[in-house]
Formats: C-alpha cells, sequence, structure tokens
C-alpha cells in the first residue's frame, strides 16, 4: 500500500473525527483511494474545464 | 390444482379471482404450502405473515363483490423486501444493527398494494442494508435454478420466491442494480421504474437521490399490473412501430451471455426498427454511482456505525466508512459527471423510444464466490455484476429486466430494456413483445432442483 496514500488518508480521519483504528485497515484505505482515483480521471476527462452551470440546482428562476 | 394456482401468473390468478373461480383463501393456502415445502431450502423470507395474511383474506372475502373491480391485485399473494415497513413488523433490512424500525404504519408502497386488494404474506432477504452483501447473522437466499448458486442482491429473497413460485409478486429496491440483477439471475422479469415513480417513504434508504422501489413478477404484463398499483399512472401507448437501440457489444461479456443476447438482437430486429447504438461509458456511471451511494448511505449510518460498528457485515462497514472518508468536493463531482452522464445519454437516445443491452456480464456464481471473473478481469463480484445498470439509476431512466436464455448448466440470462423518463410504459411495451416472441420467461426452475 502507498504509505503516503495511508497518511493522507488517516489524517483526513482524524479531522472527521472518526476512530483510527475503524480507519487503519489497508483494504479500506486501498479502495477509497481506488475509487477516489477512478472518479478524478473521469471528472478531469470528462468535466475538464467545464465551468460549474450558470444555474444553481436547487434555482426557482 | 393447488400447484397450479401458485405457477400460475399474477394477471391470470387475478382473473380468477375476480370471477369467482378461485378465493382469495384457496391461493393463499397454495402460495403458503409451497412455502413451507421449500423456503427452507432457499431461504426467501425473513419473516412469514401467516397470521396477517390470513385476517387480510377475511377481510377481502368479507367485502362485497362491486370493490373489488377497483383493485386490481384483491386476493393476489405479494411479499416485500424487508427494508420496506409493513405495519407490525420489524423492519431487520438484512442487519442486526437494531434500527428499531417496528412501525404501526406501513410504507407508501405497502398501503398501496393493500389499497389494491394484495394479500402481504412474507418480508423478504436482502444483502444487509441492500449494501452490497448478505450479514452473516442471515443465511444467504439461494438460486431456486442451482441452489449452490447466488442469487446475486439486494433483492435476493424476492427474486428466488417469485421464480420459485412462492407468491404472485414481490416489492424490491434499486439503487444500483438491486433489482434488475438478481432478477437476470433468476430469471424473472424485474422493472426499476423512473426515479420517484413509487414513493420511498418508509423504505430505510441507501441513498437519497438514487433509490427505487419496484416489483419483480414472473411475466411483463404482472409487472404493469403491481406498477399501476404502487406508482403514478401510466401512459397509453400509440399503435406506431418503436425504434429501439441495441447496444450489445460490450467488451467483457461470459460467452454464453454474449450468445444469448446476439439471439435476443435478432428477435428485436423482427419487431421494431432497430440501430446499433454506443451507450455512454460504463465504468465513469458505476464510478460515480458508488461515490454517491456510498456517501449518501455513510450519512445515513453515521450513528449507528458509530455505536454498533462489529453488527455490520465486513464489506458494508468497509463501503459505509469509505463513504465517510470521501471528500465534499469529490461528490459534488460526482454530482456533475451524473449531470453529464444524463446529457450523454439523452444525445445516444436522440430519435429512439428505447435502448436493450446486457443486464450482468455473467450469470449466477457460486454461492460462497466473492470475487468472479469477467473476461480477462477478476472483481469484486457485487460490483462486476452492475457493470450495466448504474447508468439507468443514476439519471433515472426506467429500466426493466427480462429472461432471455439459459447457459448449458441451465442458469438464466437477463436482458434490460430502458426508455426515457417518465416511459415506463414504453419499456415494457418492447419487454412485453420480446416476451410474446420467445419462451424463456415460460420456463421455472424444478422443484427438485431447489431441494435438492
Amino acid at each position: 500500500m502507498n504509505e503516503d496514500a495511508r497518511n493522507a488518508i488517516l489524517a483526513h480521519a482524524e479531522l472527521l473525527g472518526l476512530d483510527r483504528e475503524q480507519v487503519d485497515d489497508p483494504v479500506l484505505i486501498e479502495e477509497t483511494r481506488a475509487l477516489l482515483d477512478a472518479l478524478r480521471f473521469a471528472a478531469e476527462r470528462d468535466l475538464g474545464e467545464t465551468p460549474l452551470p450558470a444555474t444553481p440546482p436547487h434555482s426557482q428562476a | 390444482v393447488t400447484q397450479e394456482l401458485a405457477r400460475a401468473s399474477l394477471t391470470e390468478t387475478s382473473r380468477l379471482l375476480q370471477a369467482d373461480d378461485v378465493s382469495p383463501t384457496e391461493v393463499l393456502n397454495s402460495v403458503l404450502e409451497r412455502v413451507h415445502a421449500l423456503n427452507p431450502h432457499l431461504n426467501a423470507f425473513v419473516t412469514i405473515l401467516e397470521h396477517q395474511a390470513r385476517r387480510s383474506v377475511t377481510q377481502l372475502e368479507s367485502q362485497p363483490r362491486s370493490e373489488r373491480k377497483n383493485m386490481p391485485l384483491w386476493g393476489v399473494p405479494i411479499s416485500i423486501k424487508d427494508n420496506i415497513s409493513v405495519a407490525g413488523v420489524t423492519t431487520s433490512a438484512g442487519s442486526r444493527v437494531p434500527l428499531g424500525r417496528r412501525f404501526d404504519t406501513d410504507a407508501a408502497v405497502t398501503a398501496r398494494l393493500r389499497a389494491a386488494g394484495a394479500v402481504v404474506f412474507a418480508t423478504t432477504c436482502l444483502y444487509e442494508f441492500a449494501f452490497g452483501a448478505p450479514n452473516p447473522a442471515y443465511p444467504p437466499s439461494r438460486n431456486p435454478w442451482s441452489p449452490t448458486r447466488s442469487t446475486a442482491g439486494s433483492s435476493s429473497g424476492s427474486v428466488a420466491a417469485v421464480a420459485a413460485c412462492l407468491g404472485h409478486g414481490s416489492i424490491g429496491t434499486d439503487t444500483g442494480g438491486s433489482i434488475r440483477v438478481p432478477a437476470s439471475m433468476c430469471g424473472v422479469v424485474g422493472l426499476k421504474p423512473t426515479l420517484g415513480r413509487v414513493p420511498t417513504d418508509g423504505v430505510v434508504p441507501v441513498s437519497w437521490s438514487l433509490d427505487h422501489v419496484g416489483p419483480i413478477t414472473r411475466t411483463v404484463a404482472d409487472a404493469r399490473v403491481m406498477l399501476a398499483a404502487i406508482g403514478a399512472p401510466l401512459r397509453v401507448l400509440g399503435s406506431r412501430r418503436l425504434r429501439v437501440g441495441i447496444a450489445l457489444d460490450a467488451p467483457a461479456l461470459d460467452p454464453h451471455v454474449r450468445a444469448a443476447l446476439s439471439a435476443a438482437a435478432a428477435v428485436f430486429a423482427g419487431i421494431h426498427d432497430v440501430v446499433e447504438v454506443k451507450l455512454p461509458d460504463m465504468d465513469v456511471a458505476r464510478t460515480v454511482l458508488w461515490t454517491i451511494a456510498s456517501a449518501e448511505a455513510a450519512d445515513y449510518h453515521r450513528h449507528f456505525l458509530e455505536r454498533y460498528g462489529p453488527l455490520y457485515a465486513p464489506l458494508v462497514r468497509r463501503r459505509l466508512l469509505r463513504g465517510r472518508l470521501l471528500p465534499a468536493s469529490d461528490y459534488v463531482r460526482a454530482q456533475r459527471l451524473r449531470t453529464a452522464l444524463t446529457a450523454d445519454l439523452e444525445r445516444v437516445a436522440d430519435r429512439l423510444d428505447a435502448i436493450a443491452l446486457p443486464v450482468s456480464p455473467v450469470p449466477a456464481y457460486a454461492l460462497d464466490d466473492r470475487r468472479v471473473r469477467v473476461g480477462d478481469v477478476v472483481e469484486d463480484a457485487s460490483e462486476a455484476v452492475t457493470r450495466f445498470t448504474p447508468l439507468f439509476s443514476l439519471t433515472g431512466w426506467p429500466a426493466v429486466s427480462v429472461p432471455c436464455g439459459l447457459t448449458p448448466d441451465r442458469l438464466p440470462i437477463g436482458l434490460q430494456i430502458v426508455a426515457r423518463p417518465g416511459h415506463d410504459e414504453t419499456a415494457l411495451a418492447i419487454a412485453e413483445a420480446y416476451e410474446q416472441a420467445t419462451e424463456w420467461h415460460r420456463l421455472r426452475p424444478p422443484d427438485e432442483a431447489v431441494s435438492a
């Protein structure tokens, strides 16, 4: 497992107030990392520089 | 005769009931007889509500005959997934986590079934919180076609029950494929209606922006009757020839699934105007779905997870923790990708009435398998089988799974037909035309296989 990824996730978990023991699980860290990598790759490729919609999602305009 | 009543379709049974050719008591007895004989081999049910069902039947039989005409499910035994409230019954959601869910009132869908005259006779097994795997405290439902095989999930008990003729229909929930995938594995019809068509009030949520409620039946006509009873009114279709996009050329498919789908495409070509289409990236849709569903589920489970963490199945707990760990900015990006995928799908479906594609890339896998091979890739089983379903959960398009073949090992294969939001009737009409042109929906697992 990538030690940097582990440390980043554990630091994030601490910020969220999550129990370190619950989160310090190699499978959980690997799966979270993989999901985020896949999502960010798709967002970069498919959204790119696309600006946010001009109308907010819940606008009544 | 008893066995024939339990095995008949919902629409045929309803016709017999409305004509007074059989009574609700006779129909319920025929179903319960099979339930008691076969459920120990299948684990389809969490709670069998025999007493409550008999009370409902007595009530129905005392009604004046004129009232039943407006009750399309009058006297029909229906089961309900155990993450949907049934008044007076504890909702387990397939978990040992004490949700404290024992309500005096029915979920909206349960109430609508009862108003239509249905006899709610059992609650069905499911993956824990409909989120990935059964809890070890609940034995998994077994596939009636081969009890050593999985039904997949999460509406496991509902599909096993309907396939084995333990009830004439069941209600399931579908967040990323939980009605369609198990329906395809067990050779029954599973409909995920348009997002929001059937209310989710009284359903233990997985993901508030993605959860759907829908029927599981043995024929498309049965699904239409159930949807009309639990959802907003259906549109009436004209008689014009429909234009269907076929997206069966997926890269990684089990060879038997591929052969069955090619044969289905040939049947479609004889009925509709058919064109080949290329769908948006299914892997992106799956990633987006898991991001949104994990984050939304984690929020619902926040307090339960802190208090009862060890009671969850390890895989479910891991998925919920993963949801807690996702940054808000990534959740927002997932929602933006969801919007982009919806626009892509609209472009693909331009001038089409519907699209046909696979449900699962593989047939039912062995009960203990946690990973399956799809083409050259070995994947987590519950993620592999949902390759083709999340796109229509994200976009809210109605999608129906219909049986389209059997492998040489006699394991069912399913075909998915999707239409634009609000056009559930179009998806059902195309599914029904396919059904009428083939015999797959008539095949049922033999009882000897169930009890083997």
